[in-house]
C-alpha cells in the first residue's frame, strides 16, 4: 500500500496486513485503517502503518500487531483495546478526547507505550493488565504546552512496566499546569527503570501534576512496586503535585519503592502517605556506588496523615534545604508509626534530620533506626532526630529524640513527673533528695512549690546528675521569689537533659530565704522516657 | 434475521452481524427478544460479531469464550456456564426512558469458573444478577471493565427476590473496574445479596473506582453486601476509591446475619485501605468478625465551595453487633449533614470485645453528630486522636462535646489524644495512670494541709485512697483533698478509713480536673477517737487530661 489503506465506517476489518514503503526507522505517514463509528479491527498486522480510530463508537480493537505503527485514538467513545502488541516506533497515541475506554492485556515492547495529547479530556478510562517492556510508559505527548489536560474516573491497574534490558522511562506521567486529574486509582502496577537515562531529580516514576484548582476529588496510588536501578541522580518514586489544597486529596499507600528518591506530595486538601516501604540499595552493591537519598515529603497541605512508612535514606547529597528524610508541612495532621533510617551526610544539602514536622500534629510511635549494620561505623547518626515546629502539636511516645524548641505549646503525652518533698522548715544543703533514673530519659523541666513563702530572699533549688548541675546557666535554677510560693518551670540546659539508666539524680536546696525560711517544699521533676542514637551510657 | 439465529455447540461464530428489528419502535411492538445465538454444549467461541436488538444465550455451556463483540441493545443471557470468558466486548443499551432495551451480561442461574474482563458497558447496561432463580457465582474474576451511563446497573442484583431465591458466591474477585455515574442516573454500584438464603464465601472487592449518582438521589451503598439469612466465609473490601458524590450513601455496607456471633457462623469482613469521598462512610453489622482499618475519608469543602457541597457530608464508621471488632488507623472527617443514626458518633463500635486504636476523627458539634468515638464492649482503646486544630472548620464551629465515650465492661484505655468519658463503663483500666503519694509519719492529728502538690500540665484526678500503718479505733480516719484550698469532695464521700481498718479503698472526687500550675493539699479531718491512726499515706491516681 501507499499512504492510505481502508476507511471503514460501521464495519469490521480482520486479518489484513498493512505495510507502507517507509524505510526502516523513518517516520511514516501511512494510515492502514481509518475507522469510524461502529468499526472493529481485529487480527491485523500494521507494519510502518497506523490504525486511526476517529469518532469510533462502541467498537473493539483486538489481537492486532503493530510494528512501527501507531494506534491513534481520537474522539472515541466506548472502545475496548485488548490483546494487541506494539513494537518499535509504535504505541497508542490518544490525540482526541475519549470516554469509556478499556486498554487491557496489550503488550508494548521497546516502543513509546501510551501517550496522551495535551488539550484532550478523558472520562472512564481503564488501563489494566498491560505489559510495557522498555517503553516510555504512560505519559503526556511532549512537554507542557500551555494547554490543558483532563483525566477523570480512571483506573491504571495491574500493569507491568520494565526497563531492564534496553532502557525506556517506563513511567506514568500525567498532567501539568492547567490539568485536572481526579477520582483515579493507580494500583498494583510494577515499574522498573534505569535511572541513568533521567537527569532530573524532580521527575517521578508515577508523576501526577494537577494544577487546575477548580476541581476536586481523590487520587489513590496504592500497592505499586517501583524500582529504580542505577546511579545518580535518581528519580522520585511517586509525585502528586497539586496547587490549591482546598480541593484535592492524595492517598499514597502500600507502595514498595526501591532505589528511588521516595514520595512527594504537595498542595492537597488532605495528603495521606501510609504504609509505604522505601528501601535502599546496598552501598557497595553492584548497582550503586553511593546510596540513593530518599525522602517522604509532604509540602503545604491542609491535613497530612503520614503513618506506617519505613524509609531508608542513603548518603547521596539531597536537594532540599530542610535536610530531612521525612518532612511534613501542613495545617494539621498525624505522623505516626514511621520508621526512618539513615546517617548524617556532609555537604550543603546533605541530610542531618530524620523527621521534620511543621504544623499542629499528633505525633507518636515514630522510630529512628540507626544502630544496625546497614551503615559503616564511620557514618554518624543524624544529629537531629525529630524536629517539631508549629503550634499545638501533641506528642506520644516516640523512639526518637525530640527537639521541640521551635514549637509553640507542644504537649508530651508520655511525660512523667516525680516529686520530692521536704516537710517543715527548709535548710540549705546538698543531696537532700536523691533519685536514680530508671531508664534512658530526657529531662523536661524542674519546678518547686512551698506551703509557706520565704521572705527576705528567694528559695533556690538545683539539680545535679552524676555530680554535675543540669542548670549550666545557674541563673536558670528553679527559684521561688520572696513572698511567693511557686517557682514556675525551670528548663535545664540542653546539653544536660539526657540521662542514662541508673544516672544519679540529686536535688539540692541552695538557698531557703533570709528573714523567714520557706516551709513544706515540693520539687517536681518532669521527664519522659526517650531514645536517641548513640551508644554512650549504660 | 427475525427471531431465530444460530444454535452453536462445539463451534465458532465469528464476524457476523445480527439485527433483531429494523427500528426501536417497530420492534417494541413485538415485545419479544430476538435470539441471535444460542450456545449449548462445549467449546463455543463468539467473536467480532455485532448484535443489534439480538441476544446471545448460553445454556449449559462449557469452555466458551465471547470476545470483541459489539452488543447494541442486546444482552448476553447466561443460564448455566462452566469455564466462561467474556472479554473485550462493548455493550450499549439505550438512555431513552421510553425504550426498554438493555445491553447487559445477565446471569440467571450459574457460572462456575469465569472471567468477565475489559469490557466497556454503557447506558442501560452492566452485569446483572437476576432474581428469577437461585444464582451461583463460583470461582470468577470480574476485572478491568468500564461502566458508565444512565440506567446502568453496575455489578449487582436486578429485580426483587421471591420464594426461595438466593445467591451463592464462592471465590469471586471483583477488581480494577471503573464505574461512573458521571452521565447521571443509574445504579452504579456493586450489589450482592439480599435474598432469602444467601451464602457468600470468599469474596474480594479490590482496586475499583466507583462514582455514585450525581443527578438522581439513589441512596444506596456503592458496595452493598447483604446476606441476612446465611453467610459464611471471608469478605475483603480493600483499596477501592469510592465517591458517593453529593448524597448520603454508605460507601460500603455489609450486613450479615450473625448478630454478636451468636449463630457461631464464620462470618468475617475486612474493609481496609479504601478512600471515601462525599459519603456517609462505612457500615458493617451483624457479622462475627469485623476489621475496618486504614480507610480515609476526607471532607469535601463546605458552604463556600460549590453547590455540590453546600452541606457537608456526614461521614461515619459503624461496626455494630459483632463478636469481635477491630477498628484501627482510620481517618474520617465528618460534616454537618444530618445522620440517621441515634448515637451521633463519627466512629461507633459495638462488639463483645476488640480493639479501637490509631483512628483520627475530625468534625464539629452539630445537630447531626456530637461525639468523636463511641466504644461499647470490652475493648483496647489506644492512640485515637481528635483533630480539632487548624483551619478546616470556621472558628465559630465548636468541638464535639463528647470526644471518646467508652461503655461496657472491662475496657483497657491507653493514651488517646481525646478526652475520655468512662462514666457509663465499668471495670475500666487506664494504662496511662500515674500515682502520687503524700505521707505523714507518726500519730495523726487533725490538720490543714500545707504541702502543696503542683501539676505542671492539665490532669484528671481518677481516684484517691488512704492507708494507715496503725488502724484508728472508736472512729474513722477521714482525709480530704483540696484544689487551691477548696475540697474536691464537696458531695462525694471523702477517703475514709473505718475504725479498726487500715485502708479506705478508692474514692472518686466530684472535682476531677486540675489545670496546669494548680496544686493540691491534703487535710486530715478526723483521726479516730479511742486510738488515733498513725503513719498515713494518701495515694492520688491521675492521668493527663
Amino acid at each position: 500500500m501507499a499512504n492510505y489503506g481502508i476507511n471503514v465506517w460501521d464495519g469490521s476489518v480482520e486479518n489484513c496486513t498493512f505495510e507502507s514503503n517507509a524505510g526502516y526507522g523513518v517516520p511514516h505517514t501511512a494510515v492502514g485503517i481509518n475507522a469510524e463509528y461502529n468499526s472493529n479491527v481485529k487480527g491485523c498486522m500494521f507494519y510502518r502503518a497506523d490504525c486511526v480510530l476517529e469518532g469510533v463508537y462502541s467498537s473493539s480493537t483486538t489481537d492486532n500487531e503493530f510494528y512501527d505503527g501507531y494506534l491513534d485514538l481520537k474522539y472515541d467513545f466506548q472502545v475496548a483495546v485488548t490483546g494487541n502488541s506494539f513494537e518499535g516506533r509504535s504505541g497508542i497515541l490518544v490525540t482526541g478526547s475519549c470516554t469509556l475506554v478499556t486498554v487491557s492485556n496489550n503488550q508494548f515492547i521497546e516502543c513509546l507505550g501510551m501517550r496522551f495529547d495535551w488539550n484532550t479530556y478523558h472520562h472512564e478510562f481503564v488501563i489494566d493488565g498491560n505489559t510495557f517492556a522498555d517503553t516510555d510508559g504512560i505519559r503526556m505527548n511532549g512537554a507542557y504546552d500551555q494547554t490543558s489536560f483532563g483525566f477523570e474516573n480512571f483506573a491504571i491497574t495491574n500493569n507491568q512496566m520494565g526497563g531492564i534490558q534496553y532502557g525506556g522511562e517506563n513511567k506514568i506521567v500525567l498532567g501539568g499546569t492547567d490539568s485536572y486529574i481526579q477520582h483515579g486509582i493507580i494500583a498494583y502496577n510494577t515499574a522498573a527503570i534505569h535511572v541513568q537515562q533521567d537527569a532530573s531529580p524532580d521527575d517521578a516514576m508515577i508523576d501526577i501534576t494537577n494544577l487546575e484548582n477548580i476541581y476536586d476529588g481523590i487520587i489513590q496510588v496504592s500497592d505499586n512496586n517501583i524500582m529504580a536501578l542505577g546511579n545518580p541522580p535518581g528519580v522520585l518514586g511517586i509525585a502528586l503535585r497539586g496547587q490549591d489544597y482546598d480541593s484535592l486529596s492524595a492517598y499514597v499507600t502500600g507502595n514498595t519503592l526501591y532505589g528511588t528518591e521516595g514520595v512527594f506530595v504537595e498542595g492537597h486538601q488532605m495528603a495521606v502517605v501510609s504504609d509505604n516501604y522505601i528501601s535502599q540499595p546496598p552501598g557497595t552493591g553492584s548497582f550503586d556506588a553511593d546510596d540513593v537519598t530518599s525522602y517522604i515529603r509532604v509540602e503545604p497541605s491542609e491535613t497530612a496523615i503520614v503513618k506506617g512508612n519505613h524509609i531508608s535514606s542513603g548518603n547521596k547529597t539531597g536537594v532540599h534545604a530542610d535536610k530531612s528524610v521525612m518532612s511534613i508541612t501542613a495545617v494539621n495532621g498525624v505522623v505516626r508509626d514511621n520508621v526512618i533510617e539513615g546517617n548524617e551526610v556532609a555537604g550543603t544539602f546533605g541530610l542531618d534530620t530524620a523527621l521534620r514536622i511543621d504544623g499542629a500534629f499528633y505525633i507518636t510511635d515514630n522510630y529512628y533506626m540507626c544502630q544496625g549494620t546497614r551503615y559503616a561505623e564511620n557514618l554518624s547518626p543524624f544529629p537531629n532526630e525529630m524536629v517539631v515546629l508549629g503550634s499545638d502539636s501533641v506528642l506520644g511516645s516516640n523512639g526518637m529524640r525530640v527537639d521541640a524548641t521551635g514549637a509553640t505549646n507542644p504537649v508530651f503525652k508520655n511525660a512523667r513527673e516525680i516529686t520530692f518533698s521536704v516537710q517543715g522548715d527548709l535548710s540549705a544543703g546538698t543531696g537532700q533528695m536523691r533519685w536514680m533514673a530508671p531508664e534512658k530519659m530526657e529531662l523536661i523541666s524542674v519546678s518547686a512549690m512551698v506551703g509557706t513563702a520565704p521572705t527576705g530572699a528567694p528559695i533556690i533549688i538545683d539539680v545535679t546528675q552524676n555530680g554535675t548541675t543540669v542548670f549550666t546557666t545557674q541563673g536558670n535554677r528553679p527559684t521561688i521569689l520572696a513572698t511567693e510560693n511557686d517557682s514556675g518551670l525551670a528548663y535545664p540546659d540542653a546539653s544536660q537533659t539526657l540521662l542514662y539508666t541508673k544516672s544519679s539524680f540529686v536535688v539540692d536546696v541552695d538557698q531557703v530565704g533570709s528573714t523567714v525560711a520557706g516551709e513544706d517544699l515540693i520539687v517536681t521533676v518532669k521527664w519522659r522516657p526517650t531514645d536517641w542514637c548513640d551508644t554512650g551510657g549504660t | 434475521m427475525s427471531n431465530v439465529g444460530i444454535v452453536v455447540g462445539e463451534g465458532s461464530v465469528i464476524g457476523c452481524t445480527f439485527y433483531g428489528a429494523w427500528d426501536d419502535i417497530g420492534y417494541e411492538a413485538l415485545a419479544t427478544d430476538a435470539l441471535a445465538i444460542e450456545a449449548d454444549g462445549w467449546w463455543s467461541n463468539i467473536s467480532s460479531c455485532k448484535f443489534t436488538r439480538a441476544n446471545v444465550e448460553l445454556r449449559n455451556t462449557q469452555s466458551c469464550s465471547i470476545y470483541s463483540n459489539r452488543f447494541y441493545k442486546s444482552d448476553i443471557q447466561i443460564w448455566d456456564a462452566v469455564d466462561l470468558s467474556v472479554m473485550g466486548n462493548t455493550f450499549e443499551g439505550n438512555d431513552n426512558v421510553n425504550d426498554f432495551w438493555t445491553a447487559r451480561i445477565n446471569v440467571s442461574n450459574s457460572i462456575d469458573g469465569f472471567v468477565i474482563s475489559n469490557n466497556a458497558l454503557h447506558e442501560n447496561s452492566g452485569i446483572a444478577l437476576n432474581w428469577n432463580s437461585p444464582i451461583f457465582l463460583w470461582n470468577g474474576n470480574i476485572s478491568g471493565n468500564a461502566f458508565d451511563g444512565t440506567s446502568n446497573v453496575g455489578i449487582g442484583m436486578v429485580g426483587v427476590p421471591f420464594g426461595f431465591d438466593y445467591i451463592e458466591v464462592f471465590d469471586l474477585n471483583i477488581s480494577g473496574n471503573v464505574m461512573s455515574d458521571w452521565w447521571g442516573g443509574g445504579d452504579m454500584r456493586i450489589n450482592l445479596g439480599g435474598g432469602n438464603d444467601d451464602s457468600i464465601w470468599d469474596l474480594m472487592i479490590t482496586g475499583n473506582n466507583i462514582e455514585g449518582d450525581d443527578v438522581n438521589v439513589v441512596a444506596l451503598p456503592l458496595i452493598d453486601i447483604t446476606s441476612e439469612s446465611q453467610f459464611s466465609g471471608n469478605i475483603t473490601i480493600s483499596d477501592n476509591i469510592l465517591n458517593g458524590y453529593a448524597f448520603d450513601v454508605w460507601s460500603v455496607s455489609v450486613i450479615g446475619s450473625d448478630s454478636f456471633g451468636l449463630t457461631s457462623s464464620r462470618q468475617s469482613v475486612t474493609v481496609s485501605n479504601n478512600t471515601l469521598w462525599a459519603s456517609a462512610g462505612i457500615l458493617v453489622e451483624d457479622v462475627n468478625f469485623i476489621t475496618i482499618a486504614d480507610n480515609y475519608k476526607p471532607q469535601p469543602r463546605g458552604p463556600s465551595w460549590s453547590n455540590y457541597y453546600s452541606v457537608r457530608e456526614t461521614g461515619q464508621i459503624r461496626a455494630i453487633a459483632s463478636s469481635k471488632a477491630t477498628v484501627m488507623n482510620n481517618y474520617i472527617s465528618s460534616g454537618s449533614r444530618a445522620s440517621t443514626t441515634p448515637d451521633k458518633a463519627v466512629i461507633y463500635v459495638e462488639a463483645y470485645e476488640g480493639k479501637v486504636s490509631g483512628n483520627v476523627v475530625e468534625g464539629y458539634d452539630s445537630a447531626a453528630l456530637d461525639t468523636g468515638i463511641i466504644v461499647d464492649g470490652a475493648f483496647f482503646v489506644n492512640d485515637n486522636h481528635y483533630l480539632g486544630v487548624g483551619q478546616r472548620y470556621a472558628t465559630s464551629e465548636t468541638r464535639f462535646p463528647n470526644e471518646l465515650v467508652v461503655r461496657g465492661d472491662g475496657s483497657t484505655i491507653g493514651i488517646n489524644g481525646m478526652e475520655v468519658d468512662t462514666s457509663a463503663a465499668t471495670s475500666t483500666t487506664f494504662l496511662d495512670l500515674s500515682e502520687t503519694y503524700f505521707s505523714m509519719r507518726g500519730a495523726l492529728a487533725v490538720t490543714g494541709g500545707t504541702l502543696r502538690l503542683p501539676f505542671r500540665q492539665d490532669v484528671e484526678i481518677v481516684a484517691i485512697s488512704a492507708m494507715v500503718g496503725t488502724a484508728p479505733t472508736g472512729a474513722s480516719v477521714i482525709v480530704d483533698v483540696n484544689l487551691l484550698g477548696t475540697s474536691i469532695f464537696p458531695t462525694s464521700t471523702k477517703p475514709t478509713i473505718a475504725a479498726s481498718s487500715v485502708d479506705s479503698g478508692l474514692a472518686v472526687p466530684d472535682t476531677t480536673f486540675v489545670a496546669a500550675d494548680e496544686y493540691l493539699t491534703v487535710d486530715v479531718d478526723q483521726v479516730g477517737s479511742t486510738v488515733a491512726g498513725s503513719d498515713l499515706s494518701v495515694l492520688i491516681q491521675w492521668r493527663l487530661a
